[in-house]
Protein backbone atom coordinates (compact mmCIF):
# COMPACT_ATOMS: atom_id res chain seq x y z
CA UNK A 1 0.00 0.00 0.00
CA UNK A 2 2.92 2.36 0.78
CA UNK A 3 4.15 2.13 -2.78
CA UNK A 4 0.72 3.21 -4.00
CA UNK A 5 0.95 6.37 -1.88
CA UNK A 6 4.43 7.16 -3.19
CA UNK A 7 3.39 6.48 -6.75
CA UNK A 8 0.39 8.76 -6.28
CA UNK A 9 2.59 11.62 -5.00
CA UNK A 10 5.11 11.27 -7.81
CA UNK A 11 2.33 11.28 -10.43
CA UNK A 12 0.69 14.29 -8.74
CA UNK A 13 3.98 16.22 -9.10
CA UNK A 14 3.98 15.41 -12.81
CA UNK A 15 0.42 16.71 -13.10
CA UNK A 16 1.55 20.07 -11.73
CA UNK A 17 4.33 20.44 -14.33
CA UNK A 18 3.66 22.55 -17.44
CA UNK A 19 1.58 24.88 -15.29
CA UNK A 20 1.03 27.56 -17.93
CA UNK A 21 -0.54 25.13 -20.40
CA UNK A 22 -2.55 23.59 -17.58
CA UNK A 23 -4.04 26.88 -16.35
CA UNK A 24 -4.61 28.27 -19.84
CA UNK A 25 -6.46 25.06 -20.65
CA UNK A 26 -8.41 25.23 -17.42
CA UNK A 27 -9.55 28.85 -17.69
CA UNK A 28 -10.03 28.64 -21.46
CA UNK A 29 -12.29 25.63 -21.13
CA UNK A 30 -14.39 27.04 -18.29
CA UNK A 31 -14.64 30.53 -19.83
CA UNK A 32 -15.54 29.41 -23.36
CA UNK A 33 -18.04 26.80 -22.17
CA UNK A 34 -19.64 29.30 -19.83
CA UNK A 35 -19.71 32.07 -22.47
CA UNK A 36 -21.43 29.79 -25.00
CA UNK A 37 -23.95 28.62 -22.38
CA UNK A 38 -24.60 32.15 -21.12
CA UNK A 39 -25.40 33.64 -24.52
CA UNK A 40 -27.26 30.56 -25.73
CA UNK A 41 -29.61 30.35 -22.75
CA UNK A 42 -29.97 34.10 -22.51
CA UNK A 43 -31.29 34.04 -26.08
CA UNK A 44 -33.58 31.07 -25.36
CA UNK A 45 -34.99 32.53 -22.11
CA UNK A 46 -35.57 35.87 -23.88
CA UNK A 47 -37.29 34.19 -26.83
CA UNK A 48 -39.55 32.15 -24.52
CA UNK A 49 -40.07 35.01 -22.08
CA UNK A 50 -39.73 32.35 -19.38
CA UNK A 51 -38.57 32.71 -15.77
CA UNK A 52 -37.63 29.06 -15.48
CA UNK A 53 -37.24 26.08 -17.78
CA UNK A 54 -37.36 22.43 -16.67
CA UNK A 55 -37.11 23.71 -13.10
CA UNK A 56 -33.99 25.78 -13.80
CA UNK A 57 -33.98 29.56 -13.45
CA UNK A 58 -31.44 31.34 -15.66
CA UNK A 59 -29.14 31.87 -12.68
CA UNK A 60 -29.32 28.22 -11.53
CA UNK A 61 -28.62 27.13 -15.06
CA UNK A 62 -25.53 29.33 -15.11
CA UNK A 63 -24.44 27.81 -11.80
CA UNK A 64 -24.87 24.40 -13.45
CA UNK A 65 -22.58 25.46 -16.32
CA UNK A 66 -19.95 26.70 -13.88
CA UNK A 67 -19.89 23.47 -11.89
CA UNK A 68 -20.41 20.92 -14.70
CA UNK A 69 -17.02 21.38 -16.47
CA UNK A 70 -15.27 21.05 -13.12
CA UNK A 71 -17.12 17.82 -12.40
CA UNK A 72 -16.19 16.56 -15.85
CA UNK A 73 -12.55 17.46 -15.28
CA UNK A 74 -12.58 15.74 -11.92
CA UNK A 75 -14.04 12.50 -13.22
CA UNK A 76 -12.11 12.43 -16.47
CA UNK A 77 -8.73 13.00 -14.84
CA UNK A 78 -5.91 14.23 -17.02
CA UNK A 79 -4.20 12.95 -20.08
CA UNK A 80 -5.63 9.85 -21.72
CA UNK A 81 -3.55 7.29 -23.61
CA UNK A 82 -1.33 6.18 -20.72
CA UNK A 83 -2.18 2.51 -20.89
CA UNK A 84 -2.16 2.29 -24.70
CA UNK A 85 1.18 4.15 -24.88
CA UNK A 86 2.77 1.58 -22.59
CA UNK A 87 1.46 -1.20 -24.81
CA UNK A 88 2.56 0.48 -28.06
CA UNK A 89 6.01 1.51 -26.84
CA UNK A 90 6.78 -1.62 -24.86
CA UNK A 91 6.78 0.27 -21.54
CA UNK A 92 4.41 -2.34 -20.15
CA UNK A 93 7.34 -4.74 -19.73
CA UNK A 94 8.63 -2.94 -16.65
CA UNK A 95 5.32 -3.44 -14.86
CA UNK A 96 5.50 -7.16 -15.60
CA UNK A 97 8.75 -7.47 -13.68
CA UNK A 98 8.00 -4.88 -10.96
CA UNK A 99 6.36 -6.19 -7.77
CA UNK A 100 3.42 -3.81 -8.32
CA UNK A 101 0.10 -4.19 -10.04
CA UNK A 102 -0.16 -2.45 -13.41
CA UNK A 103 -3.78 -1.48 -12.82
CA UNK A 104 -3.16 -0.12 -9.33
CA UNK A 105 -0.28 1.98 -10.67
CA UNK A 106 -2.44 3.36 -13.46
CA UNK A 107 -5.30 4.00 -11.04
CA UNK A 108 -2.90 6.03 -8.87
CA UNK A 109 -1.87 8.05 -11.96
CA UNK A 110 -5.54 8.63 -12.74
CA UNK A 111 -6.33 9.68 -9.15
CA UNK A 112 -3.28 11.97 -8.96
CA UNK A 113 -4.60 13.84 -11.98
CA UNK A 114 -7.92 14.40 -10.27
CA UNK A 115 -6.32 16.09 -7.23
CA UNK A 116 -5.97 19.48 -8.83
CA UNK A 117 -9.44 19.28 -10.38
CA UNK A 118 -10.78 18.43 -6.92
CA UNK A 119 -9.11 21.55 -5.47
CA UNK A 120 -10.54 23.70 -8.27
CA UNK A 121 -14.03 22.29 -7.74
CA UNK A 122 -13.86 22.87 -3.97
CA UNK A 123 -12.67 26.46 -4.46
CA UNK A 124 -15.49 27.26 -6.91
CA UNK A 125 -18.13 25.59 -4.70
CA UNK A 126 -16.87 27.51 -1.69
CA UNK A 127 -17.18 30.78 -3.60
CA UNK A 128 -20.65 29.86 -4.78
CA UNK A 129 -21.93 29.03 -1.30
CA UNK A 130 -20.88 32.53 -0.19
CA UNK A 131 -23.83 34.94 -0.09
CA UNK A 132 -23.99 36.35 -3.60
CA UNK A 133 -25.79 35.80 -6.88
CA UNK A 134 -25.63 31.99 -6.70
CA UNK A 135 -25.98 31.41 -2.97
CA UNK A 136 -25.76 27.60 -3.26
CA UNK A 137 -27.74 25.66 -0.65
CA UNK A 138 -25.48 23.59 1.62
CA UNK A 139 -27.13 20.27 2.36
CA UNK A 140 -24.54 17.96 3.99
CA UNK A 141 -26.43 14.83 2.94
CA UNK A 142 -26.67 15.89 -0.70
CA UNK A 143 -23.03 17.00 -0.77
CA UNK A 144 -21.95 13.70 0.84
CA UNK A 145 -23.97 11.73 -1.71
CA UNK A 146 -22.37 13.83 -4.45
CA UNK A 147 -18.90 13.00 -3.13
CA UNK A 148 -19.67 9.27 -3.01
CA UNK A 149 -21.15 9.35 -6.49
CA UNK A 150 -18.10 11.17 -7.84
CA UNK A 151 -15.80 8.58 -6.26
CA UNK A 152 -17.71 5.77 -7.96
CA UNK A 153 -17.80 7.69 -11.24
CA UNK A 154 -14.01 8.09 -11.17
CA UNK A 155 -13.73 4.31 -10.87
CA UNK A 156 -16.21 3.77 -13.72
CA UNK A 157 -14.34 6.27 -15.90
CA UNK A 158 -11.04 4.55 -15.13
CA UNK A 159 -12.44 1.10 -15.93
CA UNK A 160 -14.03 2.40 -19.13
CA UNK A 161 -10.81 4.07 -20.28
CA UNK A 162 -8.85 0.92 -19.40
CA UNK A 163 -11.20 -1.23 -21.51
CA UNK A 164 -10.75 1.07 -24.51
CA UNK A 165 -7.02 1.46 -24.14
CA UNK A 166 -6.38 -2.24 -23.64
CA UNK A 167 -7.68 -2.67 -27.18
CA UNK A 168 -4.20 -1.39 -28.07
CA UNK A 169 -3.09 -5.04 -27.81
CA UNK A 170 -5.03 -5.66 -31.02
CA UNK A 171 -5.52 -2.27 -32.71
CA UNK A 172 -2.97 0.22 -34.16
CA UNK A 173 -4.49 3.38 -32.72
CA UNK A 174 -7.07 3.70 -29.93
CA UNK A 175 -6.78 7.47 -29.53
CA UNK A 176 -9.86 8.07 -31.69
CA UNK A 177 -11.92 5.73 -29.47
CA UNK A 178 -11.00 7.79 -26.40
CA UNK A 179 -12.02 11.00 -28.18
CA UNK A 180 -15.30 9.37 -29.17
CA UNK A 181 -15.94 8.35 -25.58
CA UNK A 182 -15.32 11.92 -24.47
CA UNK A 183 -17.87 13.23 -26.97
CA UNK A 184 -20.49 10.78 -25.78
CA UNK A 185 -19.69 11.73 -22.19
CA UNK A 186 -20.12 15.39 -23.13
CA UNK A 187 -23.63 14.81 -24.38
CA UNK A 188 -24.92 11.91 -22.26
CA UNK A 189 -23.18 13.20 -19.12
CA UNK A 190 -24.94 16.54 -19.25
CA UNK A 191 -21.97 18.76 -19.97
CA UNK A 192 -23.63 20.41 -22.98
CA UNK A 193 -27.21 20.54 -21.69
CA UNK A 194 -28.64 19.33 -18.35
CA UNK A 195 -30.22 15.96 -19.01
CA UNK A 196 -33.70 17.12 -17.93
CA UNK A 197 -33.88 19.07 -21.21
CA UNK A 198 -33.87 15.84 -23.25
CA UNK A 199 -37.13 14.05 -24.13
CA UNK A 200 -38.31 11.68 -21.39
CA UNK A 201 -37.59 8.50 -23.37
CA UNK A 202 -34.00 9.60 -23.90
CA UNK A 203 -33.71 10.47 -20.21
CA UNK A 204 -34.84 6.94 -19.33
CA UNK A 205 -32.01 5.53 -21.45
CA UNK A 206 -29.54 7.93 -19.81
CA UNK A 207 -30.59 6.65 -16.36
CA UNK A 208 -29.13 3.24 -17.20
CA UNK A 209 -25.88 4.62 -18.61
CA UNK A 210 -22.98 5.48 -16.30
CA UNK A 211 -22.49 9.00 -17.72
CA UNK A 212 -25.27 10.69 -15.76
CA UNK A 213 -23.31 10.12 -12.56
CA UNK A 214 -20.24 11.82 -14.05
CA UNK A 215 -21.61 15.35 -14.45
CA UNK A 216 -25.37 15.89 -14.43
CA UNK A 217 -26.42 14.07 -11.27
CA UNK A 218 -23.60 15.30 -8.96
CA UNK A 219 -24.10 18.85 -10.23
CA UNK A 220 -27.84 18.72 -9.65
CA UNK A 221 -27.26 17.27 -6.16
CA UNK A 222 -25.09 20.29 -5.32
CA UNK A 223 -27.71 22.65 -6.74
CA UNK A 224 -30.47 20.99 -4.72
CA UNK A 225 -32.18 19.79 -7.91
CA UNK A 226 -31.83 16.05 -7.31
CA UNK A 227 -33.17 13.84 -4.54
CA UNK A 228 -31.19 11.35 -2.45
CA UNK A 229 -33.26 8.62 -4.08
CA UNK A 230 -31.92 9.68 -7.48
CA UNK A 231 -28.42 9.72 -5.99
CA UNK A 232 -28.89 6.19 -4.65
CA UNK A 233 -30.09 4.95 -8.03
CA UNK A 234 -27.13 6.67 -9.71
CA UNK A 235 -24.73 4.97 -7.30
CA UNK A 236 -26.28 1.55 -7.93
CA UNK A 237 -25.92 2.07 -11.69
CA UNK A 238 -22.29 3.20 -11.19
CA UNK A 239 -21.45 0.10 -9.08
CA UNK A 240 -22.92 -2.22 -11.72
CA UNK A 241 -21.00 -0.49 -14.51
CA UNK A 242 -17.76 -0.42 -12.48
CA UNK A 243 -18.01 -4.17 -11.85
CA UNK A 244 -18.92 -4.97 -15.45
CA UNK A 245 -16.23 -2.80 -16.95
CA UNK A 246 -13.65 -3.95 -14.39
CA UNK A 247 -14.28 -7.60 -15.33
CA UNK A 248 -14.13 -6.73 -19.03
CA UNK A 249 -10.82 -4.91 -18.52
CA UNK A 250 -9.46 -7.94 -16.67
CA UNK A 251 -10.48 -10.22 -19.53
CA UNK A 252 -8.88 -7.90 -22.11
CA UNK A 253 -5.73 -7.75 -19.98
CA UNK A 254 -5.42 -11.53 -19.72
CA UNK A 255 -6.05 -12.08 -23.42
CA UNK A 256 -3.92 -9.10 -24.45
CA UNK A 257 -0.88 -10.20 -22.49
CA UNK A 258 -0.79 -13.38 -24.57
CA UNK A 259 -0.23 -11.19 -27.65
CA UNK A 260 2.22 -8.76 -26.03
CA UNK A 261 5.77 -9.03 -27.32
CA UNK A 262 7.39 -6.13 -25.40
CA UNK A 263 9.11 -4.94 -28.56
CA UNK A 264 7.04 -1.80 -29.02
CA UNK A 265 5.71 -0.67 -32.40
CA UNK B 1 -0.14 24.37 -62.39
CA UNK B 2 2.98 23.11 -60.64
CA UNK B 3 1.20 23.48 -57.29
CA UNK B 4 -1.89 21.65 -58.54
CA UNK B 5 0.29 18.73 -59.70
CA UNK B 6 2.07 18.76 -56.36
CA UNK B 7 -1.22 18.78 -54.44
CA UNK B 8 -2.48 15.83 -56.49
CA UNK B 9 0.68 13.97 -55.47
CA UNK B 10 -0.06 14.81 -51.81
CA UNK B 11 -3.56 13.36 -52.26
CA UNK B 12 -2.24 10.17 -53.85
CA UNK B 13 0.26 9.57 -51.04
CA UNK B 14 -2.26 10.40 -48.32
CA UNK B 15 -4.87 7.97 -49.64
CA UNK B 16 -2.41 5.14 -50.09
CA UNK B 17 -1.02 5.70 -46.58
CA UNK B 18 -4.53 5.75 -45.08
CA UNK B 19 -5.30 2.40 -46.69
CA UNK B 20 -2.36 0.83 -44.83
CA UNK B 21 -4.11 1.32 -41.48
CA UNK B 22 -7.70 0.43 -42.28
CA UNK B 23 -8.97 -0.06 -38.74
CA UNK B 24 -7.48 3.26 -37.65
CA UNK B 25 -9.07 4.84 -40.74
CA UNK B 26 -12.44 3.41 -39.69
CA UNK B 27 -12.10 4.50 -36.03
CA UNK B 28 -11.23 8.06 -37.02
CA UNK B 29 -14.16 8.12 -39.41
CA UNK B 30 -16.54 6.95 -36.67
CA UNK B 31 -15.03 9.46 -34.21
CA UNK B 32 -15.97 12.39 -36.43
CA UNK B 33 -19.38 10.87 -37.06
CA UNK B 34 -19.87 10.88 -33.28
CA UNK B 35 -19.08 14.61 -33.27
CA UNK B 36 -21.71 15.18 -35.97
CA UNK B 37 -24.24 13.04 -34.12
CA UNK B 38 -23.70 14.91 -30.86
CA UNK B 39 -24.30 18.26 -32.58
CA UNK B 40 -27.42 17.11 -34.42
CA UNK B 41 -28.89 15.74 -31.17
CA UNK B 42 -27.95 18.93 -29.32
CA UNK B 43 -29.67 21.24 -31.82
CA UNK B 44 -32.76 19.04 -31.98
CA UNK B 45 -32.91 19.07 -28.16
CA UNK B 46 -32.50 22.85 -27.93
CA UNK B 47 -35.36 23.36 -30.38
CA UNK B 48 -37.65 21.33 -28.13
CA UNK B 49 -37.47 24.35 -25.82
CA UNK B 50 -37.41 27.29 -28.20
CA UNK B 51 -38.89 28.28 -31.57
CA UNK B 52 -35.95 30.33 -32.76
CA UNK B 53 -32.27 30.64 -32.01
CA UNK B 54 -30.36 33.73 -33.07
CA UNK B 55 -33.28 34.65 -35.33
CA UNK B 56 -33.38 31.26 -37.09
CA UNK B 57 -36.10 28.61 -36.86
CA UNK B 58 -35.17 24.93 -36.62
CA UNK B 59 -34.86 24.48 -40.41
CA UNK B 60 -32.58 27.48 -40.81
CA UNK B 61 -30.56 26.53 -37.73
CA UNK B 62 -30.08 23.00 -39.10
CA UNK B 63 -28.50 24.47 -42.23
CA UNK B 64 -26.25 26.64 -40.04
CA UNK B 65 -25.30 23.58 -37.96
CA UNK B 66 -24.56 21.52 -41.05
CA UNK B 67 -22.51 24.48 -42.29
CA UNK B 68 -20.18 24.42 -39.29
CA UNK B 69 -19.90 20.64 -39.58
CA UNK B 70 -18.73 21.14 -43.19
CA UNK B 71 -16.25 23.83 -42.05
CA UNK B 72 -14.93 21.48 -39.40
CA UNK B 73 -14.66 18.61 -41.87
CA UNK B 74 -12.75 20.76 -44.39
CA UNK B 75 -10.29 21.72 -41.67
CA UNK B 76 -9.90 18.16 -40.44
CA UNK B 77 -9.35 16.97 -44.01
CA UNK B 78 -7.03 19.63 -45.35
CA UNK B 79 -5.16 21.25 -42.47
CA UNK B 80 -5.51 19.37 -39.19
CA UNK B 81 -2.73 16.76 -39.55
CA UNK B 82 -0.32 19.37 -40.90
CA UNK B 83 -1.05 21.81 -38.09
CA UNK B 84 -0.55 19.03 -35.54
CA UNK B 85 3.05 18.45 -36.64
CA UNK B 86 4.09 22.02 -37.45
CA UNK B 87 5.04 23.13 -33.89
CA UNK B 88 7.13 19.95 -33.52
CA UNK B 89 9.01 20.70 -36.76
CA UNK B 90 9.68 24.25 -35.61
CA UNK B 91 10.83 23.29 -32.10
CA UNK B 92 12.98 20.37 -33.23
CA UNK B 93 14.63 22.34 -36.01
CA UNK B 94 13.14 20.02 -38.63
CA UNK B 95 11.95 22.80 -40.94
CA UNK B 96 15.20 22.81 -42.94
CA UNK B 97 14.04 19.84 -44.96
CA UNK B 98 11.05 21.87 -46.19
CA UNK B 99 12.76 25.23 -46.55
CA UNK B 100 15.24 23.99 -49.14
CA UNK B 101 12.52 22.70 -51.47
CA UNK B 102 11.72 24.72 -54.60
CA UNK B 103 8.12 25.38 -53.53
CA UNK B 104 6.50 27.67 -50.97
CA UNK B 105 7.31 26.27 -47.54
CA UNK B 106 3.97 27.51 -46.20
CA UNK B 107 2.13 25.66 -48.99
CA UNK B 108 4.12 22.49 -48.41
CA UNK B 109 3.86 22.45 -44.63
CA UNK B 110 0.18 23.32 -44.35
CA UNK B 111 -1.19 21.14 -47.16
CA UNK B 112 1.11 18.13 -47.45
CA UNK B 113 -0.91 15.69 -45.33
CA UNK B 114 -4.46 15.26 -46.59
CA UNK B 115 -6.57 13.29 -44.06
CA UNK B 116 -8.28 10.68 -46.22
CA UNK B 117 -10.54 9.46 -43.40
CA UNK B 118 -11.76 13.00 -42.76
CA UNK B 119 -12.54 13.32 -46.45
CA UNK B 120 -15.12 10.58 -45.93
CA UNK B 121 -16.43 12.64 -43.00
CA UNK B 122 -16.58 15.69 -45.24
CA UNK B 123 -18.88 13.73 -47.55
CA UNK B 124 -21.05 12.84 -44.52
CA UNK B 125 -21.13 16.49 -43.40
CA UNK B 126 -22.26 17.48 -46.89
CA UNK B 127 -24.90 14.75 -46.58
CA UNK B 128 -26.15 16.33 -43.35
CA UNK B 129 -26.27 19.68 -45.16
CA UNK B 130 -28.35 18.14 -47.95
CA UNK B 131 -30.67 16.62 -45.31
CA UNK B 132 -30.99 20.01 -43.59
CA UNK B 133 -31.78 21.75 -46.89
CA UNK B 134 -34.23 19.08 -48.00
CA UNK B 135 -36.12 19.28 -44.70
CA UNK B 136 -36.96 22.94 -45.18
CA UNK B 137 -40.71 23.20 -45.91
CA UNK B 138 -40.45 26.55 -47.75
CA UNK B 139 -38.91 27.05 -51.21
CA UNK B 140 -35.13 27.30 -50.89
CA UNK B 141 -33.12 30.22 -52.30
CA UNK B 142 -31.16 27.78 -54.45
CA UNK B 143 -29.55 30.55 -56.50
CA UNK B 144 -27.59 31.48 -53.38
CA UNK B 145 -26.23 27.95 -52.92
CA UNK B 146 -22.92 28.61 -54.78
CA UNK B 147 -22.31 31.71 -52.61
CA UNK B 148 -23.10 29.66 -49.49
CA UNK B 149 -20.65 26.94 -50.55
CA UNK B 150 -17.93 29.48 -51.35
CA UNK B 151 -18.51 31.30 -48.06
CA UNK B 152 -18.20 28.01 -46.16
CA UNK B 153 -14.82 27.40 -47.81
CA UNK B 154 -13.81 30.95 -46.79
CA UNK B 155 -15.08 30.20 -43.27
CA UNK B 156 -12.87 27.12 -43.20
CA UNK B 157 -9.92 29.29 -44.27
CA UNK B 158 -10.65 31.77 -41.48
CA UNK B 159 -10.79 28.88 -39.00
CA UNK B 160 -7.46 27.57 -40.32
CA UNK B 161 -5.83 31.00 -40.16
CA UNK B 162 -6.88 31.58 -36.55
CA UNK B 163 -5.47 28.13 -35.74
CA UNK B 164 -2.26 29.02 -37.57
CA UNK B 165 -1.94 32.19 -35.47
CA UNK B 166 -1.87 30.02 -32.35
CA UNK B 167 0.86 27.82 -33.84
CA UNK B 168 3.22 30.51 -35.17
CA UNK B 169 4.36 31.66 -31.69
CA UNK B 170 6.32 28.35 -31.68
CA UNK B 171 9.01 30.29 -33.56
CA UNK B 172 9.50 32.50 -30.50
CA UNK B 173 8.52 30.29 -27.58
CA UNK B 174 9.40 26.78 -26.53
CA UNK B 175 5.82 25.64 -26.83
CA UNK B 176 2.59 27.07 -28.18
CA UNK B 177 0.56 24.25 -26.64
CA UNK B 178 -1.30 26.55 -24.25
CA UNK B 179 -2.47 28.80 -27.10
CA UNK B 180 -3.60 25.81 -29.10
CA UNK B 181 -5.59 24.47 -26.18
CA UNK B 182 -7.17 27.91 -25.97
CA UNK B 183 -7.95 27.78 -29.70
CA UNK B 184 -9.69 24.41 -29.41
CA UNK B 185 -11.72 25.68 -26.47
CA UNK B 186 -12.69 28.90 -28.20
CA UNK B 187 -13.54 27.14 -31.47
CA UNK B 188 -16.80 26.00 -29.87
CA UNK B 189 -17.96 29.63 -30.08
CA UNK B 190 -18.45 29.16 -33.83
CA UNK B 191 -20.98 26.41 -33.16
CA UNK B 192 -23.75 28.82 -32.20
CA UNK B 193 -25.46 31.50 -34.34
CA UNK B 194 -23.57 34.81 -34.20
CA UNK B 195 -26.67 36.79 -33.24
CA UNK B 196 -26.93 35.19 -29.81
CA UNK B 197 -23.75 37.06 -28.84
CA UNK B 198 -24.33 40.62 -27.74
CA UNK B 199 -22.36 43.72 -26.71
CA UNK B 200 -18.59 43.76 -26.56
CA UNK B 201 -18.37 39.96 -26.84
CA UNK B 202 -20.15 40.12 -30.18
CA UNK B 203 -17.73 42.76 -31.48
CA UNK B 204 -14.78 40.68 -30.26
CA UNK B 205 -16.10 37.49 -31.83
CA UNK B 206 -16.71 39.06 -35.22
CA UNK B 207 -13.46 41.03 -35.49
CA UNK B 208 -10.40 40.21 -33.38
CA UNK B 209 -11.37 36.62 -32.60
CA UNK B 210 -13.74 36.04 -35.52
CA UNK B 211 -15.08 32.63 -34.50
CA UNK B 212 -18.68 33.82 -34.64
CA UNK B 213 -18.57 34.64 -38.34
CA UNK B 214 -17.00 31.37 -39.56
CA UNK B 215 -20.28 29.51 -40.09
CA UNK B 216 -22.88 32.13 -39.20
CA UNK B 217 -22.10 34.59 -41.99
CA UNK B 218 -22.26 31.94 -44.73
CA UNK B 219 -25.66 30.82 -43.37
CA UNK B 220 -26.81 34.45 -43.29
CA UNK B 221 -25.69 34.93 -46.91
CA UNK B 222 -27.81 31.91 -47.78
CA UNK B 223 -30.97 32.73 -45.83
CA UNK B 224 -30.93 36.52 -46.03
CA UNK B 225 -29.11 37.22 -49.29
CA UNK B 226 -25.81 38.96 -49.90
CA UNK B 227 -25.62 42.07 -47.77
CA UNK B 228 -22.80 44.33 -48.99
CA UNK B 229 -21.78 45.39 -45.48
CA UNK B 230 -21.75 41.84 -44.18
CA UNK B 231 -19.78 40.61 -47.20
CA UNK B 232 -17.22 43.43 -46.83
CA UNK B 233 -16.86 42.60 -43.14
CA UNK B 234 -16.34 38.91 -43.93
CA UNK B 235 -13.77 39.57 -46.65
CA UNK B 236 -11.94 42.22 -44.59
CA UNK B 237 -11.53 39.80 -41.67
CA UNK B 238 -10.29 37.10 -44.03
CA UNK B 239 -7.81 39.42 -45.73
CA UNK B 240 -6.61 40.79 -42.38
CA UNK B 241 -6.02 37.31 -41.01
CA UNK B 242 -4.30 36.22 -44.22
CA UNK B 243 -1.95 39.21 -44.11
CA UNK B 244 -1.15 38.58 -40.45
CA UNK B 245 -0.40 34.90 -41.01
CA UNK B 246 1.93 35.68 -43.94
CA UNK B 247 3.70 38.41 -41.97
CA UNK B 248 4.21 36.22 -38.89
CA UNK B 249 5.33 33.30 -41.05
CA UNK B 250 8.01 35.48 -42.68
CA UNK B 251 9.11 36.94 -39.34
CA UNK B 252 9.13 33.45 -37.85
CA UNK B 253 11.30 32.05 -40.62
CA UNK B 254 13.73 34.94 -40.11
CA UNK B 255 13.88 34.02 -36.44
CA UNK B 256 14.20 30.27 -37.12
CA UNK B 257 17.73 29.02 -36.49
CA UNK B 258 17.43 25.28 -37.27
CA UNK B 259 18.53 24.51 -33.73
CA UNK B 260 16.09 22.51 -31.71
CA UNK B 261 14.73 24.02 -28.52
Amino acid sequence: MIWMGRYFLSEAKKAFTYRVEFWVGFFGNIASQFAVAYFLWKAIFAQRGAVSMQGFSFLTLMAYYLIAPLMERLVHGGESGQISRDIYEGGLSKYLVYPISFFNAKLMTHLSQTVLACGQLCAVLLLMTWPGPFDLPFDPLAWGACLLLLGLSILVQFAMTACLELLAFWVDNVWSLSVMLRMVLHLAGGSMVPLVFFPEKVQTVFHYLPFQGFIDLPTRLILGHASLLEAGRGMAVAVIWALGLGLTARLFWQRGLMRYSGAGM
Amino acid sequence: MRYVTLYLAFLRFSFSRAMEFRLDFFFRFVMDLAYYGVNVVLFETLFLHTDTLGGWDIHEARVFMAGFLVVDAINMTVFSNNFYWLPTYINRGDLDYYLVRPVSSLFFLTLRDFAANSFMNLLCAVGILVWALAGNPDPLPLARLPVFALALVCGALIHAMIHMLTILPSFWFESSGGLQVLFYNMARLMERPDRIYTGAVRILLTTVLPFALIASFPARFFWEGLDAGLLAHFLAVMAGLGGLVLLLWKLGLRRYSSASS
